[in-house]
């Protein structure tokens, strides 16, 4: 199956939050409230999957889990409870997720959401609609449905760029030459085109175009080798200092040394042995 | 007498963690943390997992020194060594159980793997190192039980144990550091280095070193026992090498990556991580390179010290301090976490002196004599049975009663939170604005579209007239909506409408602002209503929006839009809708 994605054109969006209201309603988020933990009831959080940043100059961009190709929270949970599907949405398995919010720090678009007020807490985050489209209950994401402009459209990735790219060809003045999503951290399967730059989104304005995954697996990949060395190496120190021990021992006492263990221990071991035999 | 005094001030802070544990666990972390989405992780993490992982690695590295290189001089301290590891394991775990959301799923890894994750090798390695340091100091309690077989089983496994054991220790001291190669924009560049699990294996061998020697100075100050002083300025020397290693390459790193400017730009982070690096492992290594400083006593203290404070704050700052200027967003523990992790150590430590005072951890002289079982054969019950003779519990009153001081005290703070878990913060409402406002019907739409009008920017646009109207925005966070009252009552009845709306049960009865029942934008307002009942008065947002929604959805053809009324952000509308701000100030 080739990966869906969601495109948004952020000049045609009008702010409506038609989306947050359908998306809500669809995955039964319940009601946003002014917690601790959020620092604006009206960004992103475990009851809202996606929402409307306005910018300055009238712009409305709509915030939303990227569903990278190569997704950093997928690579960093230990359990394997996020989860990319073949058919592009990253997904999340309650059942076998520890907690340990590591993909909340992974993420470099900061997106998966926290239920900081439950006694037993998950991750939230969008997840694309996956189980009511599988399912056959939706057609396309509650929030692609909702759009009354069509900003936010939903398709296959391939097709969804062929869309941007033409939309940018069409106008070169309005947009900024680029489909942000594109290449972006490895590629993410929800793309943006706008006339304003969207580095807001992330931590950091650049995100550079490799998927950060690879930046752990350099050392991951490494794992079974320093076993190997680590352990070969610290035998073979140990041997070599024993065996030279030893030599040593022979040569100016002619009594073997002692072995490994000559410590008050073993004495006290063998005076618990010589008890024992008695 | 020391003793005495610091195991009564530990037992306290247990007392008190055990209260907050209960609110943790009852009412979820985000009653008992300051955690936020933006700052998932905080004192927890960077404190007692990262910073007791690192504490802890004294013990693979007396390990080593001992079985693999042979430095037998360095045995007395072995025990203490890998019982602080032992120890220092687990309060990582301990910290892992109040600090994931699940803890129940904490073995999952074990099922479910995903070896591309830094954390799953973290897990991996804390569950196997945490038993692995139990079997290495197993013999500790098995050569005072009655068990021989066991206990030569557990020395004969002592080296291949010691092997595994500095394998696994490699790759988590390290892995803690792979951990957060895959942040590079949350953290600050002083910090982020892609080689960052050498830089984390690299001084957790200088802070085990260090720690061995804090922790040997401590406990000889509490037991008023001899200083092993020229083990431990042994150890200080090794330490001064590894930690002038560390403080090179972590230079080296940074002008290699051309970041070294990041040192002299004056800001906070810039001093922190000065300060960091200076304390942690300059200062520690310049002193130990004295021989004169590191035999003495003073000397050994200030050095150890400064370089274990300085390591654990390193871990904190990486995993959370060097975060801040990338998310915008400053976390400072709440008081209930802080209190976990005092608990969580002094729980610690008071099972490390419950081990020194019962078992022979520090070895003396005169070992070799033969010991008193814990168990023994009970007289009674003849070969099967055992008896276990208790040891002596001293002072076991006055800890009773610090503990309990805590626990009292732990209730008392946490009785308004326990009870009623987390609340959603107040946002209060503040009332209407009557503004004036330009209004224009596009062709193709139902209802007109408003903007506030700014008198100082002049002409009216064509196409749009002035008109009054009510500027309806309670939090005033730019939500807003422009309610033309005039026409709503016009529209609706004219005076016979006010009930539509406004709470008139009788016809003499008068209208209220909104805002003053309506006195939280999200959260409901105790009032008492006119027969003297004391009720609920929805949050204003919802009052508003059912109000509103319901008769907009009632019409042909419906216009319950979100963008029907909260116009300000509809493309149309011309650029004079910026000078709201200007507006709003207005009284």
């Amino acid at each position: 199956m080739k990966q869906m994605g969601i495109l948004t054109d952020v000049t045609l969006c009008i702010g409506c939050e038609e989306c947050v209201k359908a998306c809500k309603s669809v995955n039964e988020t319940g009601e946003d409230l002014p917690w601790r933990w959020q620092r604006r009831v009206d960004d992103l959080s475990a009851t809202r999957w996606t929402t409307i940043v306005t910018r300055p100059g009238r712009h409305y961009v709509r915030k939303q889990c990227r569903h990278c190709l190569d997704p950093a929270c997928v690579s960093a949970c230990p359990v394997g409870a996020m989860h990319k599907t073949p058919e592009g949405p990253v997904v999340y398995n309650s059942t076998i997720c520890l907690g340990c919010r590591y993909c909340m720090m992974a993420c470099p678009y900061g997106v998966p959401r926290y239920l900081w007020s439950e006694p037993v807490p998950y991750v939230r985050k969008c997840i694309m609609c996956r189980d009511k489209i599988m399912s056959g209950e939706l057609k396309q994401p509650g929030c692609t449905g909702a759009c009354p402009t069509g900003a936010t459209i939903y398709g296959n990735r391939d097709d969804l760029l062929e869309i941007a790219h033409k939309r940018i060809e069409t106008k070169p003045d309005l947009y900024v030459p680029r489909v942000f999503g594109e290449h972006e951290v490895g590629g993410t399967s929800v793309l943006y085109v706008s006339d304003i730059d969207l580095g807001f989104l992330g931590w950091k304005d650049d995100l550079g175009d490799k998927p950060l995954p690879h930046e752990t697996w350099i050392y991951l990949d490494k794992v079974p080798y320093i076993v190997g060395v680590v352990g070969g190496l610290m035998y073979g120190i140990y041997w070599i200092i024993e065996r030279r021990m030893r030599l040593q021992a022979e040569a100016t006492g002619g009594v073997s040394a002692p072995p490994l263990e000559t410590t008050s221990d073993d004495k006290m071991e063998d005076a618990n042995t010589e008890t024992e035999e008695k | 007498m020391r003793i005495r005094v610091v195991k009564g001030i530990l037992w306290f802070f247990v007392g008190v963690a055990a209260m907050v544990a209960a609110v943790r666990f009852f009412r979820g972390l985000g009653t008992a943390t300051a955690l936020s989405d933006i700052t998932p992780w905080g004192l927890w993490i960077g404190f007692d997992v990262m910073g007791g992982v690192a504490l802890a690695a004294g013990g693979f590295v007396m390990a080593a020194c001992v079985y693999i290189f042979h430095l037998e001089k360095y045995h007395p301290i072995i025990r203490p060594a890998v019982l602080t590891a032992f120890l220092g394991y687990a309060a990582v775990i301990v910290g892992l159980v109040f600090d994931v959301g699940l803890p129940w799923n904490l073995w999952r890894p074990l099922y479910s793997w995903q070896h591309h994750s830094a954390l799953f090798e973290v897990a991996m390695c804390v569950m196997f190192y945490f038993h692995v340091l139990a079997l290495e100091f197993a013999p500790v309690i098995f050569e005072r039980l009655p068990f021989k077989r066991i206990y030569k089983l557990l020395k004969a496994l002592t080296l291949p144990l010691v092997i595994f054991g500095i394998i696994l220790s490699t790759l988590h001291q390290s892995s803690l550091g792979t951990l957060l190669v895959i942040m590079p924009f949350r953290i600050h560049p002083l910090w982020y280095s892609s080689i960052l699990p050498i830089f984390f294996f690299v001084s957790a061998v200088g802070l085990g070193l260090t720690m061995v020697i804090t922790e040997s100075l401590v406990s000889s100050w509490l037991y008023e026992r001899e200083i092993e002083k020229d083990l431990l300025s042994g150890l200080a020397k090794a330490a001064s090498y590894v930690l002038g290693f560390y403080v090179i390459i972590k230079l080296a790193e940074l002008a290699y990556n051309k970041e070294l400017h990041y040192l002299v730009d004056g800001s906070w982070e810039a001093n922190l991580f000065i300060f960091e690096t200076l304390i942690s492992a300059v200062v520690p290594a310049v002193l130990f390179s004295f021989k004169r400083v590191r035999e003495s006593i003073g000397g050994l203290a200030v050095g150890a010290i400064m370089a274990v404070a300085g390591f654990v704050l390193n871990r904190i700052d990486v995993s959370g301090l060097a975060t801040v200027s990338a998310t915008g967003t400053t976390y400072f523990p709440s008081w209930m976490e802080i209190a976990i992790s005092v608990g969580v150590v002094s729980g610690a430590a008071l099972v490390f002196f419950f081990f020194v005072e019962n078992f022979s951890v520090y070895e003396e002289d005169g070992e070799s004599e033969e010991k008193e079982y814990l168990l023994v054969k009970d007289p009674v019950r003849g070969i099967v049975g055992y008896r276990l003779l208790l040891p002596p519990m001293p002072n076991i009153r006055q800890n009773s009663v610090a503990l309990a001081i805590g626990a009292v005290l732990g209730a008392i703070l946490l009785f308004d939170v326990g009870l009623y878990g987390p609340r959603p913060e107040k946002t209060p409402v503040e009332r209407a604005l009557s503004i004036d406002a330009l209004r224009t019907k596009p062709e193709d739409e139902i209802l007109y579209v408003y903007s506030p009008y700014d008198p100082e920017k002049g002409d009216i646009p064509e196409g749009w007239e002035l008109t009054e109207a009510l500027l309806i925005d309670g939090d005033r966070k730019n939500k807003y909506v422009i309610f033309n009252h005039e026409e709503h009552k016009n529209l609706s009845g004219s005076e016979q409408s006010c009930r539509m709306c406004h709470h008139m049960d009788e016809p003499s009865g008068k209208t209220a602002f909104c805002h003053e029942c309506h006195r939280d934008m999200f959260l409901p307002t105790e009032i008492v209503d006119k027969a003297g009942q004391v009720v609920y008065a929805p949050p204003y947002r919802e009052a508003m929006h059912s109000l509103c929604i319901e008769c907009h959805e009632e019409m042909d053809p419906p216009i319950a839009r979100c963008g029907g009324c909260h116009q300000g952000v509809d493309v149309s509308v011309p650029p004079e809708r910026e000078a709201f701000a200007l507006i709003a100030e207005r009284p």
